[in-house]
């Protein structure tokens, strides 16, 4: 598990970034846009909470014992 | 970061090395934009993928505009010799779909020209380690 914060302004990225459009011909797709797409496809969870005017990130892969990722 | 050019027959092929990411991925960008913009009839381009140990969402921006550029030269990009961890991350995010993937360097330059794949490669070898910093 990885954890992370900031005291920046309220944002769950989570929640709040559009959804990412991985449809498509290579005319038709956006640049960019991809970061949070590809955390949620390769973290098994992932959390957002906001406390005391901190945003905190809790992304969670679960390990084989030889540990690594499946 | 490493990134270097060579030409077999009618494809120009850029070799990266390293980590494709935030500190990065612009100076790959700029690269690989001013070696398709150096073409002058519609790019053939194969980037040589497997120096590449690690790719991150902004690395994938780099090489969507090096696609598009080609695309709207009438042009193609291919890539080659992905290592998993970055072929894990083509495929989810579903770059596999806009940019064909090879095996190897030689089949990516197949797909292009006869003349480009039976090029010998020592003819169009790549600078040494000394190349130009991405």
């Amino acid at each position: 598990m990885v954890t992370f914060e900031d005291n920046g302004a309220a944002y769950n990225p989570f929640e709040e970034s559009p959804e990412s459009d991985v449809d498509g011909t290579v005319e038709e797709r956006e640049v960019g846009g991809l970061g949070v797409f590809l955390i949620r496809e390769l973290m098994d969870d992932v959390d957002y909470t906001r406390r005391d005017d901190w945003n905190h990130y809790e992304l969670v892969k679960h390990l084989p014992r030889d540990g690594v990722a499946a | 970061m490493e990134l270097n050019d060579a030409r077999y027959a009618d494809v120009v092929v850029a070799r990266l090395s390293g980590r494709l990411d935030q500190k990065t991925s612009d100076g790959v960008q700029q690269g690989l934009v001013a070696l398709v913009e150096a073409e002058t009839g519609p790019p053939c381009m194969t980037i040589d993928l497997s120096g590449i140990e690690y790719i991150s969402s902004v690395g994938l921006r780099a090489l969507m505009v090096a696609a598009k550029k080609c695309k709207h030269a009438e042009g193609k990009l291919v890539v080659a010799a992905l290592q998993p961890v970055v072929l894990e991350v083509f495929q989810i995010s579903k770059f596999d779909k806009i940019i064909p993937i090879f095996d190897s360097l030689r089949d990516a330059l197949a797909s292009f020209s006869e003349a480009a794949a039976i090029e010998p490669v020592a003819k169009s070898a790549f600078p040494s380690q000394s190349g130009n910093p991405a």
